[in-house]
């Protein structure tokens, strides 16, 4: 399906290359002067045509796009999938981006139209963190499941914060699409609602109530879990 | 109490006492009303829970995926240095082609072919 960036992408425009920002930030001699630059920088440097700036940007960003993904898909290998595939369509099409707009919510944007196709294609509104539900082996499911990690204190605690960790996990993936990638999007990546609403191109009293009636049907979903 | 103050907290109101941005003056609700402060309270506890979540990593060796699928343009200058110059872009079009420049191998004469001298 067609999706529409308007309100991120700049109309074509024929822009030559130029060497005229050398030396200011993103030179491939200086990738350490782009950890502090804003994204608008790194990306005007990635616009004129500085690999460092480009790998800065995945840098930025490959953690909590793979991490929506993951959530949204449930399968490691299917969430770099579409990670890559995200990255590479937003990094090919840098020259169209509008500074205006923040670039997180662009990339995001697209992380999730990404998500949303493909779990179209698969036919299937929840998703399980058991693995993928195509995978041919136990070995494979178990590679493909959504792997947690304790919080690093007393075995007991990592055992209970492992279990809560899981147990939210499983409930968000219970959560219809829609909500999920709001939901996560809010209180995992911290988005405003305004930024979520110009992320998923819904409005903004949309945005409101699927939050609200995800966090509804979480705390459901855990009560029942502690029931 | 005021009539403001007697107003149960609406759900944005509820979000912004759990994230502990709420006015003081509106969270004085709280130590009235027994039904939002239920509410608030399972509210918080759901924010404390789901931001706990890890944020995943992909593999060793994404970004280096990522860059291969990725067209960089190459700068007039870069495309000087780059080993085969299969990427050089186009010159401007003028009256005069441009010089080849020193480390490049190059078959564009210096002068055009019908250039008198």
């Amino acid at each position: 399906m067609l999706r529409t960036y308007d309100r991120f992408v700049a109309p074509p425009r024929d822009t030559a290359t130029s060497n005229a920002g050398d030396g200011v930030i993103g030179a491939k001699d200086r990738p350490s002067n782009l950890t502090g630059a804003s994204d608008q920088d790194v990306v005007a440097s990635a616009v004129r045509g500085h690999e460092a700036a480009f790998r800065e940007l995945v840098r930025r960003y490959e953690r909590p796009v793979f991490s929506l993904l993951y959530r949204m898909v449930r399968d490691r290998a299917l969430a770099e999938d579409l990670a890559q595939e995200t990255f590479i369509k937003v990094l090919n099409g840098l020259k169209s981006y509008r500074p205006e707009f923040k670039f997180s919510s662009w990339i995001f944007k697209v992380a999730n139209n990404v998500a949303i196709d493909q779990i179209r294609k698969r036919g299937v509104d929840t998703v399980s963190m058991d693995g993928a539900p195509d995978a041919r082996t136990p070995d494979a499911r178990a590679a493909s499941a959504l792997q947690l990690r304790g919080q690093g204190e007393s075995p007991l605690q990592e055992v209970e914060a492992r279990e809560l960790g899981s147990a939210i996990e499983r409930a968000i993936g219970r959560l219809r699409p829609e909500y999920r990638s709001c939901i996560v999007l809010r209180h995992v990546e911290g988005h405003s609602y305004e930024e979520i609403s110009e992320m998923l191109d819904l409005p903004l009293g949309t945005v409101k109530t699927y939050i609200h009636r995800a966090r509804n049907e979480l705390r459901g979903l855990l009560e029942d879990r502690r029931a | 109490m005021s009539e403001h103050m007697a107003q149960h907290l609406t759900p944005d109101e509820i979000e912004l006492w759990a994230l502990g941005l709420l006015p003081a003056a509106r969270a004085l609700h709280l130590a009235e009303c027994a039904a939002c402060l239920t509410t608030a309270e399972r509210e918080r506890k759901l924010f404390r829970e789901i931001v706990q979540l890890e944020r995943f990593a992909p593999s060793a060796g994404f970004v280096e995926q990522v860059m291969a699928g990725v067209r960089i343009a190459t700068t007039v200058k870069d495309s000087m240095t780059h080993k085969d110059f299969t990427t050089a872009p186009t010159p401007t079009p003028s009256f005069f082609p441009a010089l080849p420049s020193r480390t490049a191998t190059s078959t564009v004469p210096l002068l055009p072919e019908n250039a008198t001298s």
